[in-house]
């Protein structure tokens, strides 16, 4: 038997969290929040919180509605939201013998190259506000978290849902994309430079952490004005 | 209710007027209407008389000024409105052909209009302002204070009966219907108490008239208080929002601060957006992305001419949206000249034009697409003729 | 076979293979479908014992059936689940969210209503509210636009199809989740917030709560 069943009130406090969830999205709570039956947990990397989603038994759960003809709500641009959501995955999923749960940061740079590889042509400035866009909309239903100030993006906690069956698709997905340039974090986020080089390689180090930090610096430049220009059109655009 | 008004004022000099003002009333001498489409007519026979001056109207004349009714209807109407008074010889003379019309009918006629629509309230409000007002002159003596304190109690006596006999009687359709009578009920009863007020302190030996009107205040809010109980009860979920008059609504969403009208939803609980991605939709769109992409690397070759405007982005709103954006790189609107000429060779400017047409058509993109007159000839440009135009963001 | 589920193992365990289907997929349906799906379509929604082990799932999760039409069902929350979170504070959906929503359900369902024009019992409507009708609030523009996004995403709102006047909006199938108590609930409050001193106020007032029903079934 389960715990809920025993204990008084338990069953009332499983179907109020469900409600929760059900109604804000995915949770965010500290670590020593008690179990709830049958929603899972998604750790932060840096253990300092989880999230709370909620799991279906299989035969449950969206993949019936298409079977039934029974849409859920539609999503605003859906091609363009599930691309990106596809480029995400493969700038953020390095490891893909693993989960995609947590993931590593990705940044908007890498997700522009793979958007720009995957049309066939070279960037264009349009496709600031349609990736901005699907990011916005990622970030707001958990499916990414989306840091819009650096401009970097994490999975969200609901790729936790994908189980082994969704993660061999997932890998299919990143063979077809194009690979994604290196990252370049933002300044704080980027390692310390070695304290302490080898004397007879020092000049060169220091001549290419500062190339590093000078790219990283443009980059960030770039990214802060590209944003500024989303922003502008991003709201003409979405005035549906 | 001839009876009644027979009874309180029997001066033959207001006998004449009450005629005239039901004139407009009259089916026939003796018989009240029962189209209300002969008030127009009568009122287009009252225009004409308004229009004609002081030389009057013969019959002829004033069926010829209301030619929009049928001839013999106009006679009949003119028929009855003399035999009323309404409208009288301009000379009382045998062979006076000429007439002229009073005006009490036609205010009568206005003010049964405006009742019509608004039930009469605006007219009571009307009244107990005049009422009001008259107590209020200091020449007023105390018989008037006491008539005016017993009208006002006839009036909201038949009120409440009106609405109490509703309440029992009738199908809460036919109640719904007569819900104004319930609506306002606060303004009326204020204005009606602050008669009393004036009354009662003017007069204090009116005190019995004046608890006869409090009786009759009470009456009327006890049987307001009755039907909209009733027609709650009976209005299930939703239907009671169809008791409250439209202005209230307008002026609950202008004037309501946010926070009043998140209030709304106090208790509710909403779900929150949980679109679902699937590897296989996020392959497919992928997929899309790529062969729509590399269409556009390759514009159609003129053997393929059929197919040229159909592209795979005419499909999707998302393609075309980001076509649309591209023409635009970041401008509010560009010239179709500069989009032709940008495209290079006819071939790729009409699958250009042909998606940001789509793009115009399509019901969900705030995109528009507007021809000018004007042409461009221009022998050394990729298509060296052009149709000048705008495409643009449209603001919504 | 799948899995272990440490809420409704103990609920599904008894069911044979295809009586689990046929309660998976109506679950499923009447949880994550846009609109409400037709009685007929789901055994496990026309047969009653089915049904009833589906409205069982949904308790677990503070869900409810409801019907609409008489002919659909869709869940939504129980009452006393949502009353309780409520209570507590509860209300993820943001201020300006929640006052654009009503706007539009004023401008689509109660102006309609009080015009005689809406049929019908619910708070579905075709009348559309125009963005200039969104306008004459203390909401700025950028805000309202924001909103309105979320709010579709939601489903709580929908591009209405007449798009003669620029985008118009419509009340969203999620409405249709409402309870009938949340229904009515929703009916009094906004009559209460527009007309606190009208007749029809009072009596709202006056009469009894609505008993709150979690089992449809």
């Amino acid at each position: 038997m389960t715990a809920d069943a025993v204990v008084e009130g338990g069953r009332s406090y499983n179907a109020l969290w469900w409600a929760k969830v059900q109604s804000a999205g995915p949770l965010q709570v500290s670590p020593d929040t008690p179990a709830v039956a049958g929603l899972t947990r998604a750790a932060e990397p840096d253990g300092s919180s989880v999230w709370m989603l909620p799991t279906l038994p299989q035969g449950a759960g969206h993949a019936v509605l298409e079977e039934l003809g029974t849409p859920p709500v539609a999503v605003e641009q859906p091609n363009e939201t599930a691309r990106v959501l596809a480029i995400c995955v493969t700038c953020c999923w390095p490891d893909r013998s693993g989960p995609a749960w947590p993931g590593v940061v990705g940044t908007l740079t890498q997700i522009k190259a793979v958007y720009a590889g995957m049309r066939g042509r070279p960037e264009q400035s349009s496709d600031l506000t349609l990736i901005i866009g699907s990011l916005r909309r990622l970030h707001a239903t958990h499916w990414l978290l989306w840091n819009e100030k650096d401009g970097e993006v994490r999975l969200g906690p609901r790729v936790v849902s994908w189980g082994p069956p969704q993660l061999a698709g997932l890998r299919e997905l990143c063979r077809v994309l194009p690979d994604p340039p290196p990252a370049v974090l933002s300044p704080a986020r980027n390692p310390e430079p070695d304290p302490d080089p080898l004397p007879s390689d020092a000049d060169a180090i220091a001549t290419a952490t500062a190339t590093d930090l000078t790219d990283a610096t443009a980059t960030a430049t770039a990214t802060a004005t590209d944003l500024a220009d989303a922003e502008a059109s991003a709201v003409e655009v979405e005035d549906v | 209710m001839d009876a009644t008004l027979l009874d309180a004022e029997a001066e033959a000099a207001v006998l004449r007027v009450y005629r005239q003002v039901f004139a407009v009333l009259a089916r026939e001498a003796g018989a009240m209407i029962v189209d209300p489409e002969l008030l127009d007519v009568d009122q287009a026979i009252l225009d004409a008389f308004a229009e004609a001056g002081s030389d009057g109207l013969t019959v002829e004349q004033a069926s010829l000024a209301c030619r929009g009714y049928p001839h013999d209807v106009i006679v009949r109407r003119f028929e009855v409105l003399r035999q009323y008074g309404a409208i009288t010889k301009l000379v009382d003379r045998p062979n006076e052909l000429r007439h002229r019309a009073a005006f009490a009918p036609y205010v009568m006629l206005m003010f049964l209009k405006r009742m019509s629509v608004q039930g009469g309230q605006a007219e009571l409000h009307q009244l107990l302002t005049l009422e009001a007002h008259s107590v209020s002159d200091p020449r007023a003596t105390e018989d008037q204070g006491q008539a005016s304190i017993e009208r006002l109690t006839k009036v909201f006596r038949l009120l409440g009966n009106e609405l109490a006999i509703l309440v029992s009687t009738s199908t809460t359709a036919q109640l719904r219907e007569n819900a104004q009578l319930a609506w306002g009920n606060e303004r009326l009863i204020e204005q009606a108490e602050k008669v009393h007020r004036i009354v009662l302190e003017r007069w204090p030996t009116l005190h019995r008239a004046c608890t006869q009107l409090r009786m009759s205040l009470a009456a009327y809010a006890d049987a307001v208080q009755l039907a909209a109980g009733r027609l709650v009860e009976r209005a299930g979920t939703t239907r009671a929002l169809g008791l409250l008059p439209i202005e209230t609504w307008l002026t609950f969403t202008r004037s309501s601060e946010t926070d009043a009208l998140a209030g709304v939803l106090d208790g509710l609980l909403f779900d929150a957006a949980a679109p679902d991605f699937s590897p296989e939709t996020m392959l497919e769109a992928v997929e899309s992305g790529r062969r729509t992409g590399s269409a556009r690397m390759a514009p159609p070759r003129p053997s393929a001419e059929t197919d040229a405007p159909e592209s795979a982005a005419a499909t999707d709103r998302e393609d075309l949206r980001a076509e649309a954006e591209r023409i635009l790189a970041g401008r509010s609107s560009v010239s179709i000249i500069d989009v032709v000429d940008d495209a290079g060779d006819w071939i790729t400017a009409r699958r250009v034009l042909a998606e940001l047409t789509a793009a115009h058509l399509h019901d969900e993109l705030d995109y528009e697409l507007v021809w000018a007159d004007g042409m461009r000839i221009d022998p050394t440009a990729g298509t060296p003729w052009a149709t000048e135009g705008t495409f643009r963001r449209v603001t919504r | 076979m799948s899995e272990q589920h440490a809420l409704f193992d103990s609920l599904l365990q008894d069911l044979s293979d295809r009586s689990r289907d046929e309660v998976l997929a109506a679950f499923s349906a009447v949880q994550y479908a846009a609109n409400p799906v037709a009685e007929v379509q789901l055994a496990g929604l026309r047969d009653v014992t089915l049904r009833r082990q589906v409205q069982k799932m949904l308790k677990l999760i503070g869900r409810t059936l409801v019907q609409v039409d008489g002919t659909h069902w869709t869940a939504g929350y129980a009452d006393d689940v949502a009353e309780t979170l409520t209570a507590q504070g509860w209300q993820p959906l943001s201020v300006v969210d929640r006052a654009v929503l009503v706007l539009v359900l004023v401008h689509s369902v109660a102006i309609p209503r009080s015009e005689g024009i809406l049929t019908g019992d619910s708070w579905k409507s075709a009348r559309p509210t125009t963005v200039d009708e969104l306008r004459t609030t203390k909401i700025s523009s950028e805000e309202r636009r924001l909103s309105l996004q979320r709010l579709r995403a939601a489903g709580l709102i929908q591009l209405s199809g007449d798009h003669s006047g620029g985008p118009s909006y419509i009340p969203g199938p999620q409405l249709q989740r409402l309870t009938p108590a949340a229904r009515r609930r929703l009916q009094d409050q906004l009559i209460l917030a527009a007309a606190p001193a009208s007749p029809i106020a009072e009596a709202i007032r006056a009469r009894a709560p609505l008993p709150t029903n979690n089992s449809p079934t």
